[in-house]
């Protein structure tokens, strides 16, 4: 499965991005995913919503609607009932004042028009409640009630037209009979008619209110199925989600990996079945660890145990796991703490299988590396031939011309080397005899440019183990080149060494302006953090080149600001890399390979018996005078071997 | 070509790295003209005590030249270049370190006396062996 780079990129930036966030690389990372889901959600619910707020509000208008019908339709019930009794009223009041009793025929005619005219045109009434309130009662839309109404109209104006002329007549009016049964008859058909409206306007009340009532059930029937169709969407769209992070998790080649404090696996993303040939479940329950390659076990762990004491830190892993079938596939990880959330409680680790790349990186090495070694060969003849012609030459000018090209042959051989280093192809030049330590800082000197401005200074007569004399000679080469070319060509670079309680430390020290404390701050990151080689690694190669060799050996390399303006370079030799020089003159000859070999490294202790005083720190020494006013500490080192200028 | 080869060769690693140019900084003309191959040096005696300033090689020779030596002796003995040895004893005459002899027989009069030089021809050969 090859993976374009530009996807390569993006899951690249997505990770840092993830790392970046720091506090919650999970957390973070999985509501991130259903942002998506959210968004096609949204749109499906979208027409229902709507909907749901149509009817919800259809219901409540309804509802109000039906409350107030009803309110108004008692009242008109009311008000027809009432009619009936306001029309008995005015006969008997227009009977009692025709017989000369005390009565008011003009007010409760008055009264009796009331209603009708209310009913018919609109207009207010007393609210039946009795609490002096009135309410509103709208004009009757219905036509048959309105007929009975203008009939009920007509007649009512007939009634008290009669009444008024029996009230002027009296008894004796010739037509008092005949008015007085008028009056009863037309009294008995508005009563008639009266109940005709009422019964209208009752049954139209009833008409409407079941209306009311199939419209509001059909609405909270419609409203249910909205709300189910709501939970059914939803329902679905949070399972679809669901599925969709669970078939990215599982699909993708990322591995995600909750480890507890004591490096188990708590959760494992089912990726790794295509990863590592495994099923999550097996691997739940067992410690990361036990899958790791030993040779990379020792790092994985001590990155794992800082990070647990760090909550909410992040960190980078490199290592190799193992497959099922037993290979071996190179990941990367990024590592968060995240013990203390806890939804996670553990460390979270991202896998990406990087074996891919790895191999790629390996096969650039591989070319890398024999081009380089081809070169090597080339220059390493070139510079025998040096030798022999140098050997030959008596004529200074002629030697001149050869040591040019001895020197640009010996540079050559050095970047041919560090290009074999970078290459990270594990297979250097094995020198099986010690080199003596000053050999090899003037094999570093011979290797700058402007190696005449080096002084060495004070080196003590130890042997460096042959292994690592190149790779040291190289390192030192580095930063003494590093401090020729940011220093002043008039002022010269000085090496030299002084032993500590651990090992050796070289110093190399110019007097040029210095670094600022960021640009030493980084040169001291890449110095420790040889392997995250990037883009920057060409302009710094020198302090890349510096780290990897360091690192390969166990050699500590820092720089530090001098206190008169320039940098220093501290190199600290571990004891196991050094031995004794012996009881070697210091004025013998070289000597042959195997004379001065000493079986196994000799460490501080010997020295320390010899004379050297361990101490916790090199200070800044000086030895631009020489010898007589070094101090008691170096004087001491005679047994072991005393400095030479 | 490979580390193994050049062991077997027997080349020790300080021979390969270690260039000749370094010991007098690129110098190549001696300072002092009066050098020949077979210009005799000795140190001079009592100066022990300032051979601690001196370089490794510097030491070397005045250790060598507590007897009289050639400048092609010390050379040959000391696994130097004879263009470097002329440098650095030149050097060391000038500061006073050691004394130079000029032979009494040179290559200009040879003719002279033939046997006697290549009698010290070959005792300085025999030295060197």
């Amino acid at each position: 499965m090859r993976r374009s780079p530009s996807a390569e990129v993006g899951a690249a930036s997505a990770t840092q991005r993830t790392a970046a966030g720091g506090r919650s690389g999970i957390g973070r990372l999985v509501p991130r995913l259903p942002i998506l889901g959210d968004l096609r959600l949204g749109r499906r619910l979208g027409w229902v919503i709507p909907v749901l707020i149509v009817l919800v509000t259809a219901i409540v208008g309804y509802n109000a609607r039906a409350i107030a019908q009803q309110r108004g339709s008692a009242l008109i019930v009311n008000t027809a009932a009432r009619q009936r009794a306001l029309v008995e009223r005015y006969t008997k009041d227009v009977l009692l004042v025709v017989d000369g009793f005390q009565a008011d025929p003009e007010e409760s005619g008055e009264a009796v028009r009331q209603p009708v005219n209310v009913l018919l045109d609109g207009g207010s009434v007393r609210a039946p409640q009795g609490d002096g309130s009135r309410v509103e009662i709208p004009p009757a839309r219905d036509w048959k009630v309105r007929r009975k109404l203008e009939q009920d109209r007509r007649l009512i104006d007939e009634l008290i037209r009669t009444g008024d002329r029996l009230l002027d007549g009296g008894r004796a009016a010739p037509d008092y009979a005949a008015g007085v049964t008028r009056l009863r008859v037309l009294s008995a058909q508005l009563s008639s008619v009266s109940n005709d409206a009422a019964q209208e306007i009752t049954q139209q009340t009833e008409a409407s209110l079941s209306r009311l009532v199939r419209i509001e059930i059909a609405l909270g029937l419609l409203s249910v199925l909205a709300a189910l169709a709501v939970g059914l969407l939803l329902r679905r769209a949070g399972a679809e989600q669901a599925a969709q992070f669970r078939s990215l998790v599982n699909n993708s080649s990322d591995l995600i990996t909750v480890l507890a404090p004591d490096g188990k696996i708590t959760y494992q993303s089912p990726s790794v079945q295509r990863l590592l040939g495994r099923r999550a479940a097996d691997l739940v329950g067992t410690a990361l660890g036990d899958l790791v390659h030993p040779d990379d076990r020792h790092d994985v762990n001590t990155s794992l145990t800082r990070l647990v004491e760090a909550p909410g830190a992040t960190a980078n892993l490199g290592c190799r796991l193992q497959h099922q079938d037993g290979s071996w596939r190179h990941v990367e990880s990024i590592c968060t703490n995240l013990a203390d959330d806890p939804r996670v409680n553990g460390l979270v680790l991202n896998i990406r299988d990087v074996t891919e790349q790895a191999a790629l990186r390996k096969s650039i090495g591989d070319l890398l590396h024999n081009l380089a070694r081809r070169s090597q060969g080339l220059v390493d003849r070139q510079l025998e031939l040096i030798d022999e012609l140098e050997r030959s030459e008596v004529d200074p000018d002629r030697l001149d011309e050869l040591f040019r090209m001895d020197h640009l042959a010996t540079r050559m051989r050095r970047n041919v080397e560090n290009l074999i280093v970078l290459s990270g192809v594990d297979q250097r030049r094995r020198w099986s005899e010690s080199v003596p330590l000053r050999d090899v800082v003037e094999a570093a000197v011979a290797e700058v440019e402007d190696y005449s401005r080096v002084q060495v200074a004070g080196v003590h007569d130890l042997t460096l183990s042959g292994q690592a004399a190149s790779d040291v000679a190289h390192l030192l080469a580095e930063l003494v080149e590093n401090a020729t070319s940011f220093s002043s060509p008039t002022t010269r670079v000085e090496v030299s060494g002084g032993p500590t309680g651990n090992g050796y430390v070289l110093e190399i020290e110019d007097h040029g302006i210095g670094m600022s404390d960021a640009e030493l701050a980084e040169a001291n990151r890449r110095l420790a953090e040889p392997l995250a080689a990037d883009i920057a690694v060409s302009r710094m190669m020198g302090f890349h080149v510096v780290g990897r060799l360091a690192a390969r050996h166990g050699i500590r390399v820092q720089l530090r600001h001098c206190w008169f303006g320039g940098v220093a370079a501290l190199v600290l030799l571990p004891a196991v890399l050094l031995g004794s020089a012996g009881e070697q003159p210091a004025m013998a000859p070289p000597v042959p390979a195997g004379v001065m070999v000493s079986p196994e490294p000799l460490l501080v202790a010997k020295a320390t018996a010899s004379g050297w005083q361990p101490r916790a720190h090199l200070p800044l020494r000086r030895h631009a005078a020489p010898a007589p006013n070094r101090g008691g500490d170096t004087d001491a080192a005679a047994g072991a071997g005393e400095p030479v200028e | 070509m490979s580390g193994g080869g050049a062991d077997e060769e027997g080349r020790t690693w300080s021979r390969h790295y270690r260039r000749p140019y370094t010991v007098t900084g690129g110098r190549t003309r001696p300072a002092h003209d009066a050098l020949e191959l077979e210009t005799l040096v000795q140190t001079v005696t009592g100066i022990d005590e300032r051979l601690a300033g001196l370089g490794r090689e510097q030491r070397s020779i005045a250790a060598l030249c507590r007897e009289v030596v050639s400048v092609a002796e010390i050379s040959a003995r000391l696994d130097l270049l004879l263009g470097v040895t002329r440098v650095i004893v030149g050097d060391m005459a000038l500061q006073g370190v050691v004394v130079l002899y000029r032979p009494q027989a040179t290559v200009a009069d040879a003719d002279n006396q033939p046997v006697e030089l290549l009698e010290r021809v070959l005792h300085g050969l025999k030295n060197i062996s």
